[in-house]
């Protein structure tokens, strides 16, 4: 190439690269576009139950029968989690509770174990995770191991239970006070793991006695729980070596509320979708690793479900009025849509 | 020798061979694209003053949002980065200032506590006198009372408490702010009130968030846009309604939920000064735009005349050109056409400059020098319409002219025998004796309230242009008759022979010209007239109504001001609704100065009473004397009935001066009495009750923020100072005054006609002045005589229009300057302001005109071919 030529296209080059600089690009937005998966909701009427397939990157929505109670949606007692190619949900209705699997690109949810036999009218404890289901009535602590699924096994007392993230132990506590953990298969005495009388310094002076609320979420960093005391609420992580630590506590809470608490998928971020204290609903996550706690993203309403995106980058919850809002963790909203779903069940990967 | 041109040929510069036609049709177009330009750039410059006055000092406050709620530092941080990202998102906006404040708080250090407000505010530390320690470290600010009443200094650990919850922080320092401080005055007025914590504790932002976190209090958020700098020194209307509505937007996303900004917020308050302000400078665009549309459109009519008679002249000018061109059998249309082009390149010129002078005008002389771009464009537009059209008519009307030169032969055309006998000025005089009728039956004031929208009476400004050209026509058609009948006498000086017999000898086109002077300098002297008597009114009427430049309520008389303030205070007591005769069934409202301090802080005018206001105080006294002295106000009190019943207490009068308007004034009667005296009087009568129904007000003169300052400190309610300043930009007094300010633009423009006019006259007559003076020098007159005969000429014309024209102006104001009240609900009457200045001005601006004119002719004159005067003189 002669020289000049070069010059010229090095000058070409200079001017197009200032014209390209000169005005700072504006960041991009996020759009439901950039999002990828698939979630899994539920939307019903009186009569009927169906859950919805909602494809995040382009809006795309199928919907196929449930074989979910209405009264089980209207009293919350569905929940749901993903597995890599599938996604997993436990419902209880009508005097039994029974786990289902639905594979991707299935057009009906398959039954997965025996059906449990529950207190009709009652609201036990449900819990599913890739590892475990849980359901805690009537003051037993019952598991259904998982992917297997053969049987469900009493593994405690109480109403308030957790498995553990590889399945194998479980923590329960048959009075909501004191926490027990067992082995889900062993024969070996269940370990006295803490009272949680004594956290009660950690929520201020003349308090009411502490009680174990909510679904407790266990992951590897460590095993998160709901207490409460009168209108006094807050959220606990036990570390792995023991240690607890206050992540949270809301005054004048509503009592009739419980938030909802989830690990990051891999990592070390709690989730706590808190809509009983005085602010309105806050999406919050924890830093196990920094102990810094961050909102994410408020809302006029409840929360009727949170998700963790398969990869933990983002969160998406559905508000009571039914407001789906997919927020990162910078707190930036990456979608949001009006919806008529009534519970957030999971949020699968692209298969 | 020149060619002629052919009858096809068309010359665009033909004219620049003709400098005086090429400058008459330019200065005409110049005017014409004036006047047609100013209506848009004008409006624009009043829409950028209002928004200007309004944001006033409150640039610093453009927005502000406050939540109320829980104060729970990852919700306030997650709100923080919101806010502050949606107010980045509006151009025009500086950073936010966050302020965050708790409630009530305990603090406690060994046995000592202290109820406090805690607070952090971005920013604060460099706004406070820090008396020790670092306000950089963590921890509290302690004020160094509250430090006292704690028994702690710098580095000690402090319990806050709240409820059940508590937790130690340590003092980082002890500072001092002051509660006058506009920056500190909305956080410190959230301490030392009833059931309000004692002192204010600020905190750097960290520690503040953790101490309030952990004892779970509530408060407030606040983020406070101020304008950024370069929108700070003055928006304009277009750049202010943008920033308004996205202001709005952004209020209005606060509050939807279903956004990002809505979802972090609950129930936000926001506020911001910008949107009124907006709203209010567009609803006062829409107030002035009749008015000045009709001005302008006079002008320009009076513009399209200026240039269809320079036209006209020039054909005159070219006649034998255009009988050449007859013979030759050009036809109507090719003659339009040559005209049409030759026209073009002076109206180009003339407009151009008629443009950028009104540009220059308004930037300099209008109520704003910054112009929305929008509005220049506009001008541009409405510049090149109307001259453009100018450009059809004027070639029409040279087409015309040209052929009835050439049928008509030698006769003028410059202006017909039967339009000049045409009596048009009565018609003129019937309609503005119709509108005067209008503007007294009527009984509205200038200007008026319809929907909300202030509506300036068109009339007020219609009436006096109809008025003196009606009335400028028939005097001057009176002064016609009498110059034939005194032609110059022979016994007169020479100059003042010759500039008499000049004028006689011409006297169409001379009184044509004092016409459009008289017009021109009567429109200038009503508007600068209507101006001055707004202002004046207005100023009257806002300081009457509050007293002085500075009020504010006070709980009660409060002390003077240090020496050296540079303030002037006087305390002023009114007693509303008290009884006044025997009977009791007349009400009055009774105010109570303080003679020694009265007279330096109050307003007065001279109009208000016959007396001086020194007089009238020192007559009330101050001392305790029955009958007490009195000045009655608006009205009259029956002789052998004056006396006053306070809450029981009968106070006779003693009636030592009246006035038509006294300072604090509201409405009906008001009676004036030495407070000091007063008080003395009921306290001897133990009659001391009968002022608890007494307002206590103080007024201030002197600069406003040390005065608003001193008030404050003083225990004045902030929110009851009122400058009077601020209140006399009202919208109905800037729409007025505006109106006139343009109307004085308008009456610019028709003087510069005039002018135009003498440029003709001069013109017109120069070949025969020529011929006279080269026969006059033989006989022996010096070119001094002659130059002053012109001088006189010139004068004598100009100065005939000068005296109409202004005596005109006042009558028409003294007709209706009673309706030129912007606040007819408030006293006092407007009274009539004659512009001395103005007319100063004008007067000598005629002399320059004279004696420039009289040294142009005189050069040329002297520079005349004598010959060649001889061979073309008619």
């Amino acid at each position: 190439m002669h020289p000049s030529q070069r010059g010229w296209r090095w000058c070409l080059t200079a001017l197009l690269a200032v014209s390209c600089t000169g005005t700072p690009a504006p960041a991009p937005t996020p759009t439901a576009s950039s999002l990828t998966g698939e979630l899994l909701t539920v939307t019903s009427t009186q009569a009927s139950v169906s859950l919805i397939r909602y494809g995040l990157s382009d809006g795309s929505a199928s919907t196929q029968p449930a074989p979910i109670d209405p009264e089980a949606v209207n009293r919350s007692s569905v929940v749901g989690t993903s597995i890599p190619d599938a996604a997993l949900f436990l419902t209880a209705a009508a005097g039994t509770a029974q786990a289902y699997r639905l594979d991707a690109g299935a057009s009906e949810a398959i039954p997965l174990g025996p059906p449990l036999p529950v207190a009709e009218g009652s609201e036990p404890l449900l819990s599913i995770e890739d590892r475990a289901a849980i359901v805690a009535d009537r003051g037993d602590v019952w598991i259904l191991p998982l992917p297997g699924a053969e049987a469900w096994l009493l593994a405690g007392e109480g109403s308030w239970a957790a498995a553990d993230p590889e399945g194998l132990s479980v923590v329960y506590s048959p009075d909501d006070r004191h926490v027990f953990m067992a082995t889900v298969r062993g024969g070996a005495a269940p370990e006295a793991l803490f009272d949680v009388a004594g956290l009660q310094h950690s929520l201020g002076p003349g308090t009411s006695p502490l009680e174990l609320v909510g679904v407790p979420a266990w992951g590897p960093a460590g095993l998160a729980f709901l207490v409460r005391a009168g209108d006094q609420f807050a959220v606990f992580v036990r570390y792995p070596d023991g240690r607890t630590v206050e992540v949270l506590q809301e005054n004048y809470a509503n009592v009739f509320r419980v938030p909802r608490i989830s690990w990051q998928p891999g990592g070390n971020l709690l989730a706590i979708a808190d809509d009983v204290g005085p602010s309105g609903a806050v999406l919050r996550v924890f830093d196990a690793t920094t102990s810094q706690l961050t909102a994410l993203s408020l809302a006029p309403v409840g929360f009727a479900g949170t998700a963790w995106a398969p990869d933990g980058g983002s969160i998406a919850l559905l508000t009571g009025s039914g407001e789906l809002v997919v927020v990162d963790l910078e707190g930036d909203w990456l979608a949001h849509r009006e919806t008529n779903w009534r519970a957030l069940l999971a949020w699968s990967a692209d298969r | 020798m020149k060619s002629r041109p052919a009858l096809g040929a068309f010359r665009p510069f033909v004219l620049t061979r003709f400098p005086p036609i090429f400058a008459a049709v330019a200065a005409a177009a110049a005017i014409l694209a004036s006047a047609a330009a100013a209506a848009p750039m004008f409006r624009s410059a009043t829409g950028t003053a209002s928004v200007q006055i309004g944001i006033g000092d409150r640039a610093n406050e453009a927005v502000t949002l406050s939540q109320l709620g829980p104060l729970a530092a990852d919700i306030l941080d997650l709100r923080n980065g919101v806010v502050r990202e949606q107010g980045g998102a509006i151009p025009g906006l500086a950073e936010p200032s966050e302020t965050i404040s708790g409630s009530a708080v305990t603090l406690r250090a060994s046995a000592e506590e202290a109820e406090v407000r805690l607070a952090t505010r971005s920013g604060s530390a460099s706004r406070v006198e820090v008396l020790a320690g670092d306000p950089t470290d963590p921890g509290l600010w302690l004020a160094s009372d509250t430090a006292t009443t704690l028994g702690v200094s710098v580095g000690d650990e402090i319990d806050v408490r709240l409820g059940r919850r508590s937790t130690t922080v340590p003092v980082a320092a002890l500072f001092a702010a002051s509660r006058q401080d506009i920056y500190w005055a909305d956080l410190f007025a959230t301490v030392g009130g009833d059931r309000e914590p004692g002192d204010l504790v600020l905190m750097d932002r960290a520690s503040f968030l953790r101490v309030e976190t952990e004892i779970q209090d509530t408060g407030q958020q606040t983020w406070r846009f101020a304008l950024a700098p370069q929108a700070g020194l003055g928006p304009t209307l277009e750049e202010a309604v943008a920033l308004a509505n996205a202001i709005a937007a952004f209020d209005r996303h606060s509050h939807d939920p279903t956004t990002p900004f809505g979802s972090v917020l609950a129930g936000p308050k926001v506020s911001s000064p910008i949107v009124a302000v907006v709203r209010a400078a567009q609803s006062g665009q829409r107030t002035i735009t009749p008015p000045i549309q009709t001005l302008a459109l006079t002008g320009q009519v009076a513009a399209m005349f200026g240039m269809i008679a320079a036209g006209v002249y020039g054909v005159r000018r070219r006649r034998i050109e255009m009988r050449s061109l007859d013979a030759k059998g050009i036809t109507w249309l090719a003659m339009w056409m040559r005209s049409a082009i030759e026209t073009s390149l002076p109206v180009l010129v003339g407009g151009t400059a008629g443009w950028l002078l009104t540009w220059l005008a308004i930037r300099r002389s209008g109520p704003s020098d910054r112009l929305d771009p929008g509005a220049i464009r506009a001008s541009i537009v409405d510049a090149t319409v109307p001259s453009a059209i100018a450009i059809v008519v004027v070639a029409v009307a040279t087409t015309i002219s040209a052929r009835r030169q050439a049928h008509e032969g030698a006769r003028g055309v410059v202006a017909s025998r039967s339009g000049a006998s045409m009596v048009w000025e009565i018609p003129v005089l019937v309609l503005a004796g119709a509108s005067l009728y209008e503007i007294w039956t009527r009984g509205t004031s200038a200007v008026s309230f319809e929907g909300g929208q202030v509506q300036v009476d068109r009339l007020l400004l219609l009436f006096p242009v109809l008025f003196m050209a009606g009335c400028a026509g028939l005097a001057v058609r009176g002064l016609a008759r009498l110059l034939l009948r005194s032609r110059g006498s022979a016994s007169l000086p020479i100059p003042l022979y010759l500039a008499s017999r000049r004028v006689t000898t011409a006297p169409r086109v001379a009184l044509l010209l004092v016409t459009a002077s008289t017009l021109a300098i009567g429109v200038l002297a009503y508007a600068g007239t209507a101006v001055a008597t707004i202002r004046t009114s207005t100023e009257n009427k806002v300081l009457v109504s509050t007293g002085a430049k500075i009020a504010a309520q006070t709980p009660g008389p409060i002390f003077p001001p240090p020496p050296g303030s540079g303030l002037s205070i006087t305390n002023v007591m009114t007693v509303p609704f008290v009884a006044a005769g025997s009977s009791g069934n007349r009400s009055v409202t009774l105010i109570g100065v303080e003679p020694a301090t009265f007279a330096r802080t109050a307003f007065w005018d001279r109009s208000f009473s016959s007396s001086s206001l020194e007089d009238l105080l020192h007559d009330l006294g101050s001392t305790a004397t029955e009958p007490m002295p009195a000045i009655v106000v608006g009205g009259e009190l029956p002789a052998g009935d004056r006396r006053l019943s306070l809450a029981g207490y009968e106070l006779a009068l003693d009636v030592v001066g009246t006035a038509t308007a006294f300072p604090g004034q509201g409405e009906g009667l008001a009676v004036v009495v030495s407070a000091p005296a007063l008080r003395d009087v009921l306290d001897q009568h133990d009659a001391g009750i009968a002022l608890n129904g007494a307002r206590y007000a103080a007024w201030a003169e002197g600069p406003t923020g040390p005065a608003r300052g001193f008030l404050i400190s003083s225990g004045a309610d902030p929110a009851s100072i009122v400058v009077a300043a601020d209140r006399l930009q009202t919208p109905g007094f800037r729409a007025l005054a505006w109106s006139f300010v343009f109307m004085e633009l308008i009456g610019i423009v028709t003087a510069a006609l005039a002018l135009i006019g003498l440029l003709l006259y001069l013109q017109a007559r120069q070949r025969s002045r020529d011929l006279s003076y080269a026969l006059g020098r033989r006989m022996g007159l010096t070119s001094r005589a002659h130059r002053a005969a012109v001088a006189i000429e010139i004068a004598a014309l100009l100065s005939t229009a000068y005296v109409l024209g202004s005596s005109l102006a006042i009558a028409t104001a003294k007709l209706i300057y009673q309706r030129l009240d912007p606040l007819p609900m408030l006293r006092p009457p407007p009274v009539l302001r004659i512009p001395f200045g103005l007319l100063g001005w004008i007067a000598l601006a005629i002399a320059a005109c004279a004696g420039i004119g009289a040294w142009l002719v005189q050069w040329r004159a002297e520079r005349a071919d004598v010959g060649a005067v001889l061979r073309f003189a008619e």
